[in-house]
């Protein structure tokens, strides 16, 4: 089984790089990025599985690339609001709230890349 | 005279007011009982004296007594109201008529019947002094005050009624006609309907009103009121909370992104503690992985002030809003079970009872109520390992109850603990800041159900809430 690739999208390098180290240890496959050219490279270079990304950076990507990119893979959004219904964000694949346990994290990929396959 | 001694029953036996008998001249022959013990005179200290020396000074320069006496001998009858001389010296405001009376022989006598109306004077005076009062009052409080009749007229308003709707309407003028430019949608005037109606009063809603100066949110009352005998009226009363509004709004949008910023820190120190966690796992290190434990119970202690904090601003502010759906409370209470238990191991959550019906709410505030009655039993369990959850219906609602034989709560401090920032003493060194109960009771309210408490010092708690059946 060759490992999942996650792209984490984050403008918080502590966030992305522990994110990273953890997930590898877990057997994914990480790139990271916080800068909107560098993530759309990633996006056609690195042909995430899992797209992690914060729901402030969303604005990195257009409104009409999201809505594609949702039909290629799942995107699941960090957020640090309280309630899903306040964070602005369209039809979404699925939420974590920060902060999250590495196993919560994994969960939530999982739950998604199953849901795909 | 002998016909005249008749009055004597009258002078004698009256009680209540005083009665004099006067000749045409106005010289005093007989005073009755009740004028003694009004006004201190005996027959003895007033016989053959002209009636005049009840007058004060001042009337007596006016000429009144001469005054009197003509017009009653030539009307026959004459009513006034007057000062007169107490025997001490005191003055006491009277109501008196004079009647001439003449017998078949042509003698001719006068009756003059004298009424103490000094307390009925008082009562008219501070009667006029609280109206003046109330005038000031409502003249001076911001609040706009309006009285309505069923017809929807104003028949009273206080300036700052006026004020806000930028008017100077007579009296009677058409309420529905000036509010309709503030109340677009009606809803103030069909509340005030309903309350004419059904005489159901409401009291301290917010409603907003459009004034010139733009949309201001008001805490609205009304009351039915008898304004007088044939007229029904309502009371209205609306208090500009605008300003207060806007600064909950403003605290909340504060909070809500000093929340959100917090949990960047947050999440990174988290996942650190997670990778030292992975790094220490083949190595042998009991205590380093006790201290991640307890730093890791910090930052969830943590986590759950930031966001009890956000989401009592976000209520307090009235930005609450229900995500009603349809579901089984059953499969409800038992996820909140579950997911307090993985939370704590250690305990023991029983679960009894079974609605076994769907209810209608807002399903994850509804679980936050449980688990936090859940977490509650558990944080104050004092050791006990056990907290029970029941549940029952009847007719009308679903209760929930959540027991444990934990701490308690003693009977003076138990009327408050669904108050906002109340923390009983006991429990201060515990987690929390006082606001999980007030959000739930603020969640239940929103349900249009209902919290409540049991217990008793020491020996436990048991924490109810009601759902209505709808």
């Amino acid at each position: 089984m060759t490992a999942k690739k996650i792209l984490v999208v984050n403008n918080d390098l502590d966030t992305m790089s522990l994110i990273q180290q953890l997930l590898e240890t877990n057997g994914y496959k990480v790139k990271y990025s916080g800068n909107r050219n560098e993530v759309i490279e990633l996006l056609d270079g690195f042909k995430p599985d899992l797209l992690l990304i914060d729901i402030l950076q969303m604005g990195i990507l257009k409104k009409d690339r999201l809505a594609s990119l949702q039909q290629q893979m799942p995107i699941l959004m960090m957020t640090g609001y309280n309630h899903y219904a306040d964070a602005p964000v369209l039809s979404p694949d699925a939420f974590i709230k920060k902060p999250f346990t590495l196993e919560e994290l994994i969960s939530a990929i999982e739950k998604l890349l199953s849901k795909k396959s | 005279m002998a016909e005249l001694e008749y009055f004597e029953g009258l002078l004698k036996n009256s009680r209540v007011n005083g009665v004099l008998q006067l000749d045409t001249e106005g010289n005093i022959l007989a005073v009755s009982a009740a004028f003694t013990s009004l006004f201190g005179y005996t027959y003895k200290d007033v016989d053959g004296q002209n009636f005049s020396i009840f007058f004060t000074s001042e009337d007596k320069l006016k000429n009144k007594p001469q005054i009197e006496l003509e017009k009653v001998l030539k009307d026959g009858q004459c009513d006034d109201k007057n000062y007169i001389v107490h025997k001490n010296g005191q003055i006491t405001w009277v109501s008196g008529e004079s009647i001439l009376i003449s017998s078949a022989k042509g003698e001719k006598t006068i009756l003059k019947i004298i009424q103490d109306i000094r307390q009925q004077k008082e009562f008219e005076f501070s009667l006029s002094r609280a109206n003046d009062l109330r005038q000031s009052i409502l003249a001076t409080i911001a609040d706009a005050v309006v009285v309505l009749n069923k017809q929807m007229h104003i028949v009273m308003a206080n300036a700052a009624f006026y004020r806000l709707v930028k008017n100077e309407h007579p009296s009677f003028a058409d309420f529905a006609a000036i509010i309709n430019a503030f109340d677009a949608n009606g809803i103030l005037l069909e509340k005030i309907k309903h309350v004419m109606n059904t005489g159901e009063a409401f009291s301290r809603q917010q409603i907003e009103i459009f004034s010139p100066k733009g949309e201001k949110m008001f805490e609205v009352s009304c009351h039915p009121m008898l304004a007088n005998e044939i007229e029904e009226t309502v009371l209205l009363v609306a208090h500009d909370i605008t300003a207060q509004k806007r600064a909950q709004i403003e605290r909340e949008d504060i909070m809500g992104f000093v929340a959100h910023e917090l949990r960047n820190p947050l999440a990174n120190i988290l996942l650190t503690n997670e990778m030292m966690t992975m790094l220490l796992q083949n190595q042998s290190a009991p205590e380093f992985a006790t201290l991640l434990q307890k730093s890791k119970n910090n930052i969830t202690r943590l986590n759950k002030m930031i966001t009890e904090l956000y989401d009592s601003e976000k209520v307090n502010a009235g930005r609450f809003e229900l995500d009603i759906t349809t579901f089984n409370i059953d499969e409800m209470l038992k996820e909140a079970v579950e997911t307090t238990q993985a939370l704590h191991p250690m305990y023991n959550i029983i679960q009894k009872g079974a609605a076994g019906i769907a209810v209608k709410g807002d399903r994850y505030r509804l679980m936050q109520v449980v688990t936090n009655y859940l977490s509650n039993g558990i944080k104050y369990s004092n050791g006990e390992k056990e907290v029970t959850i029941s549940v029952s219906k009847n007719n009308n609602s679903v209760i929930v109850c959540v027991e444990d034989k934990g701490l308690g709560i003693s009977a003076d401090q138990l009327p408050y603990i669904f108050d906002r920032f109340f923390r009983a003493e006991k429990t201060r060194n515990l987690e929390g800041i006082g606001l999980g109960l007030y959000l739930c009771r603020r969640i239940m309210d929103a349900h249009n159900g209902r919290v409540w408490a049991e217990s008793e010092d020491g020996k436990g708690s048991r924490f109810y809430l009601s759902l209505p059946i709808v």
